[in-house]
């Protein structure tokens, strides 16, 4: 060590050698953590599957992704019952609309009417 | 043969290149594990009514209270998710209106499943549409509301006000296509490519895969896994902070809805190229014709200037149908001028438009 460098506590300036050491060192670090991360929280793995299709869509796999959920199933998708079922839905919804228009004209009719039990 | 090792000039070159991956590499391990708001939307609200998958959200103040001013009506894109309308705190088009004091509904779709892929325009237009109409009035007692319609949003608004103009005060409409017939959007890059469309009769329920790819489809180069991944890896330079803004967009731009076939279908028979039903005056609902001579409201049409989703040719094109509407086209693209940092300049429009008062005698016949 050099007088000058004892008298400031300064290290000398690693070799280039060194920072490449230092370096491969630190890249070890980081691909721990990202085994760390991926151990602590198993949406990790998705999340680093979606950044690798070039997305940070977070909480589900990137659309296409072979483990995608909710991908229509056809063997599921019989036409009958499905269009059953939703003509059923589309009469609730009428149902419900006339339901609530019949309320506003009682309401207006009979305003009291409303609120009594 | 032994390797030459490298010489000093060399070393440090690798070295600068080793350390700047790294880092980024750093920078994506802290934004993939670090919570942030993704997925849902920034502004406190209570859900004021439900159908089917749909919820109304009503947007409350900081006490949690409705807002008592004139009411307005959100409607989104209903192949995607509502939230790019509420994406951040600081950062939320319906909570910028909202703080303008406006009573602010949003529409959200939710997610349709299987049975819901014989959904049809009649449905969400005269069903799930009017509907939350109805609901508002009720909980307000008025009679006629603003709509704001975003991209497809604004053509059911559109539809929803011409066959029940008596309830809608104002409309806006932002980067919602009248003319199919314009060069570029997705309709057209289909019809240029002899896609077959999706089939009404017997539609499915159409994946988000095949709705991604049809939004790739408009950019191959950049919107490909590769462009992506490029793009990603350039961005990784940037600031945590940012990338979290980045990853909240890209949760609602890489996160569509699987869309209800029989919609799609009905949506590209009646206005795609070819028939362009809004700018030939064909277009049905069910049972009935649009006549959007019926639509005597103040109207706004908003179209981005760098929007290949929505080209604003096709969207200004609104002037040949409704004359009165005002037309407005900003800098930016299709999301960037609703959700983008730039977007106040669409946000102040709309309040503009919303608190502009209503002359007496616009389209009138």
């Amino acid at each position: 060590m050099t007088e000058h460098q004892d008298q400031h506590g300064e290290q000398p300036t690693p070799t280039l050698t060194q920072q490449w050491e230092t370096e491969q060192q630190n890249w070890q670090q980081l691909l721990l953590s990202y085994t760390d991360a991926a151990a602590a929280d198993e949406q990790f793995l998705t999340h680093i599957g979606n950044a690798m299709r070039g997305s940070l869509l977070a909480g589900k796999p990137y659309p296409g992704s072979s483990f995608e959920p909710n991908r229509p199933d056809p063997v599921n998708a019989t036409m009958s019952n499905d269009e059953v079922v939703f003509a059923l839905r589309r009469l609730e919804g009428q149902v419900a609309a006339l339901t609530a228009a019949l309320d506003a004209l009682s309401m207006r009719l009979d305003p009291a009417a409303v609120d009594a039990p | 043969m032994t390797p030459t090792p490298p010489d000093d000039r060399e070393l440090a070159y690798r070295l600068q290149q080793s350390v700047r991956a790294r880092r980024k590499l750093e920078r994506l391990r802290e934004v993939l594990t670090t919570p942030g708001h993704y997925g849902t939307g920034a502004s406190e609200h209570i859900v004021v009514h439900q159908d089917n998958k749909l919820r109304l959200l009503r947007l409350v103040d900081s006490t949690g209270q409705p807002r008592t001013g004139p009411p307005v009506l959100f409607v989104s894109a209903p192949v995607s998710r509502y939230f790019v309308l509420d994406l951040l705190p600081g950062r939320s088009f319906v909570g910028h209106v909202g703080d303008a004091d406006f009573d602010v509904y949003v529409i959200d779709f939710g997610e349709p499943d299987q049975a819901d892929r014989f959904a049809d325009l009649d449905y969400y237009v005269n069903g799930l549409i009017a509907r939350c109409v109805r609901r508002i009035n009720t909980l307000t007692g008025t009679t006629a509301i603003s709509i704001v319609g975003y991209c497809l949003g604004g053509t059911l608004a559109l539809l929803y006000t011409a066959l029940h103009p008596s309830t809608v005060s104002r409309l806006a409409l932002l980067t919602t296509t009248i003319d199919g017939d314009v060069k570029g959007g997705i309709p057209w890059i289909a019809h240029c490519m002899g896609l077959p469309g999706e089939s009404y009769d017997e539609p499915r329920l159409v994946p988000t895969v095949d709705i991604k790819s049809w939004f790739e489809m408009l950019a191959p180069g950049t919107n490909s896994q590769l462009g992506r991944t490029s793009d990603l890896w350039a961005r990784l330079d940037q600031p945590v902070e940012r990338l979290r803004d980045i990853r909240t967009m890209a949760t609602w731009v890489d996160e569509p809805v699987p869309a209800p076939g029989r919609l799609l279908a009905e949506l590209y028979r009646e206005f795609g190229p070819g028939r362009n039903g809004l700018i030939n005056g064909t277009a049905h609902v069910g049972d009935h014709i649009i006549d959007l001579g019926r639509v005597t409201v103040p109207v706004l049409s908003v179209s981005a200037a760098k929007d290949s989703i929505a080209p604003p040719e096709g969207v200004d094109a609104i002037s040949r149908v409704i004359p009165h509407a005002d037309i407005v086209r900003l800098p930016g693209g299709h999301v960037g001028i609703v959700a983008g940092r730039a977007a106040t300049a669409l946000w102040d429009t709309t309040i503009d438009f919303l608190r502009s008062p209503a002359p007496s005698s616009i389209g009138s016949p």
